[in-house]
């Protein structure tokens, strides 16, 4: 019975494990031009009456990314955005009015793609800015870059640390055992 | 699937929309006259009913079982290290982590105190970690655990501790973010249960979770609103008890780990319900009671300092956290001035200082004007009551307030951004997986915009409500009734007014909406 149940599992379970390598955007906006490499994070906003797809992927081996965008209105039938756009990029803790953006002009298929290179993981913001005949439309997306190297000495010393807590209380409890048949 | 019916943005910043001007205003005036009604009406003590639910045979069976707790606690705690694994070894754009421990925990869990008491106290798997590795066992009595048993630092045996570590908690949370990141959660995870697990090899019982915990001491102070208890059957039974099982512990059950004696209970601040004294007491002499909402706070039987600060403290640092989530404290768009623009102005010491500096000063507005009020009702009282006791005695009262404004925080929370988990589900570590199928679908808000501002008006008025209650009775153990008593009253009366119209005011802001950040 065990045996029929964790089969029946698996066989629920299995289809959404082969189907999971497609969920991340194909079709996709923009995978045309990383084919084969799809992107891991997408976010919309809607903005002011444009919907705004946010982006990124990593560049293997070095501490970049590509930030991708793609920008249409929301009528029926979408028109992409086709203006400059201001990119801003800036940590958690850092200062937006000190850092400098960058201007993305629309490629061939209507996407707007920026390198961006950072000195440390963490979080980040992406501010965007794009107008129109009726002014200025800004979005904000969250990012979230790099893993920190210290993983495994974070856990191993907290495992340390807590063997290390055990074995002294345990040496103590024994010296306290000890100590009163000693003086007697 | 896929509608976006109240909240156009799955991620990133986008506004939620603050409460109408009409809701607003509606809440505004119920507040005031809800203030007078209550405040000058006369209360009876009638109603303090209570219905012993251990007098159920499946629940007697239950709470006498050693097991029960160590079964509560394994799910919670595998859901814990789920939380750890999708924090250090997930993808860190997005996975479970932030979502499952700052929306759906940490969103539910004042509803679970509001609802079931000190129930996350029993099922804390911190505390499971930190009892097996001390006790040596899984459920069992060990009548010699693995602790050094010291008694807790006597000019320590408050709750300072677990003020800092509150104010540090969300310093922490909000100036570095930390609800947004997944390694952030999983950090802070690991740190409160090393906080949780190493004292427990050097202090006597549960000292920390007395003394130190954060989660404990502030859900300790709303429990006291909870319509359940765990109290002894019968007071003289415990009175006439020679051996105190319950709080020296015996072969059955470990001593209360809070180090509470049964007989001297009154309020559910520091009770765990960890349903030990079910298991030690010989005379089958503990409920487990249902009774009316609020019954502690009503009657709140000696009012102590650290408590009086921790409630203030509470009232300011929710609020605070309500408002660093609107565009006035920081408009990450860039449009419109804000206070942490216009700290960073002043300064010129970048955003972290600038976020210090602004939680310093919202911290410290309450209680300064709290306690200047507290001056001025004592000097109109003229009886010799010091102000520090009048501010002792009626901060009991702002705990209501605070909860309830926390509870229509959060309600938003959840209802607005609580179906962020159900993607997430299919795929908690970031790997790309679909495990459910909901992978990469984005789900319709819980509720409508409507119902969260309504939901959230109630709360507020709820929570006056009651506050007012409290502060009324409070007003009549200190003050007595009638003539300059009431007129003494009045200072406090304006600032409970004062504290739940700014409850309002914050709610009534737009607010930055960013799924898991509470």
């Amino acid at each position: 019975m065990t045996r029929i149940r964790l089969l029946s599992l698996v066989i629920l379970i299995l289809p959404g494990v082969v189907q999971a390598h497609h969920i991340r955007g194909i079709p996709h906006y923009s995978s045309q031009d990383h084919y084969p490499e799809t992107p891991v994070y997408e976010v919309d906003q809607v903005v002011d009456g444009y919907d705004v797809t946010f982006t990124y992927y990593e560049i293997p081996g070095q501490m970049a990314l590509d930030l991708a965008m793609y920008i249409r209105d929301t009528l029926p039938e979408p028109t992409p955005y086709e203006g400059p756009v201001n990119f801003l990029v800036w940590g958690r803790h850092e200062d937006p009015d000190q850092t400098h953006p960058f201007t993305a002009y629309r490629n061939a298929t209507n996407v707007y793609k920026v390198g961006w290179v950072y000195e440390d993981a963490g979080a980040y913001y992406v501010r965007i800015v794009f107008s129109d005949d009726q002014g200025e439309h800004r979005a904000v997306f969250d990012l979230s870059v790099g893993e920190s190297s210290r993983t495994w000495t974070y856990l191993g010393g907290s495992v340390a640390l807590v063997v290390m807590a055990a074995a002294a209380t345990g040496i103590i409890r024994k010296k306290r055992r000890r100590s009163p048949g000693t003086s007697s | 699937m896929n509608d976006h019916s109240c909240c156009e943005v799955d991620n990133g910043v986008h506004l939620m929309a603050g409460l109408p001007p009409w809701m607003f205003y509606f809440g505004v005036a119920a507040i005031l006259v809800i203030s007078f009604a209550f405040y000058f009406k006369k209360e009876s003590d009638g109603g303090d009913w209570r219905l012993d639910l251990s007098r159920l045979a499946p629940v007697n069976y239950l709470l006498s079982r050693r097991w029960l707790q160590f079964a509560v606690q394994v799910p919670i705690l595998l859901l814990f290290l789920v939380v750890l694994y999708a924090g250090f070894f997930g993808d860190q754009r997005i996975n479970i982590a932030p979502v499952l421990t700052w929306t759906i925990w940490w969103g539910l869990l004042v509803f679970v105190i509001l609802l079931l008491g000190k129930f996350w106290c029993f099922a804390c798997p911190w505390d499971m970690v930190a009892s097996i590795t001390s006790r040596l066992r899984f459920w069992r009595v060990n009548r010699e655990p693995l602790t050094s048993g010291l008694k807790w630092p006597r000019q320590a045996r408050n709750i300072t501790l677990a003020i800092g570590l509150f104010i540090a908690l969300t310093w922490l949370e909000l100036g570095y973010k930390v609800t947004t990141s997944p390694y952030a959660t999983a950090m802070m995870g690991l740190i409160m249960l090393l906080m949780v697990v190493l004292p427990a090899f050097v202090f006597e019982k549960k000292s920390f979770c007395r003394y130190g915990c954060l989660v404990g001491r502030i859900s300790g102070l709303y429990a006291n609103m909870a319509p359940v208890e765990v109290r002894a059957r019968d007071r003289q039974v415990c009175l006439d008890c020679k051996t105190k099982d319950c709080y020296v512990g015996n072969d059955r059950g470990y001593a209360c780990p809070t180090g509470l004696n049964l007989g001297t209970l009154k309020e559910n601040t520091y009770c765990t319900m960890c349903t030990e004294c079910f298991k030690s007491c010989p005379s089958d002499n503990v409920a487990l009671n249902i009774r009316p909402f609020a019954s502690d706070i009503l009657h709140y039987p000696k009012p102590r300092t650290d408590e009086a600060v921790l409630a203030v403290i509470l009232l300011a640092l929710t609020a605070f956290h309500g408002l660093t989530m609107t565009p006035l404290w920081e408009d990450l768009t860039g449009t419109s001035p804000s206070l942490i623009a216009w700290l960073n102005g002043v300064f010129g010491l970048g955003p972290l200082f600038s976020f210090t500096v602004g939680m310093i000063a919202i911290l410290a507005v309450p209680f300064l004007l709290y306690q200047g009020l507290s001056w001025l009702s004592a000097r109109i009282a003229g009886s010799g009551i010091s102000p520090w006791r009048v501010l002792v005695a009626f901060a009991y009262s702002l705990i209501p307030i605070a909860l309830f404004y926390h509870l229509a925080h959060n309600a938003m929370h959840v209802a607005m951004e609580g179906q962020a988990i159900l993607p997430l589900l299919s795929d908690p570590f970031g790997y790309g997986w679909n495990l459910f199928g909901t992978a990469g679908q984005t789900y319709a808000a819980l509720l409508g915009d409507q119902t969260v501002w309504a939901t959230q008006v109630l709360l507020v008025l709820t929570g006056h409500v009651i506050g007012i209650k409290v502060a009324a009775r409070a007003g009549d153990r200190l003050f007595g009734r009638g003539g300059r008593a009431i007129w003494a009253q009045t200072p406090l009366l304006f600032a409970m007014i004062l504290f739940s119209f700014g409850s309002l005011w914050i709610m009534h802001l737009d607010m930055n909406m960013r799924t898991s950040l509470m």
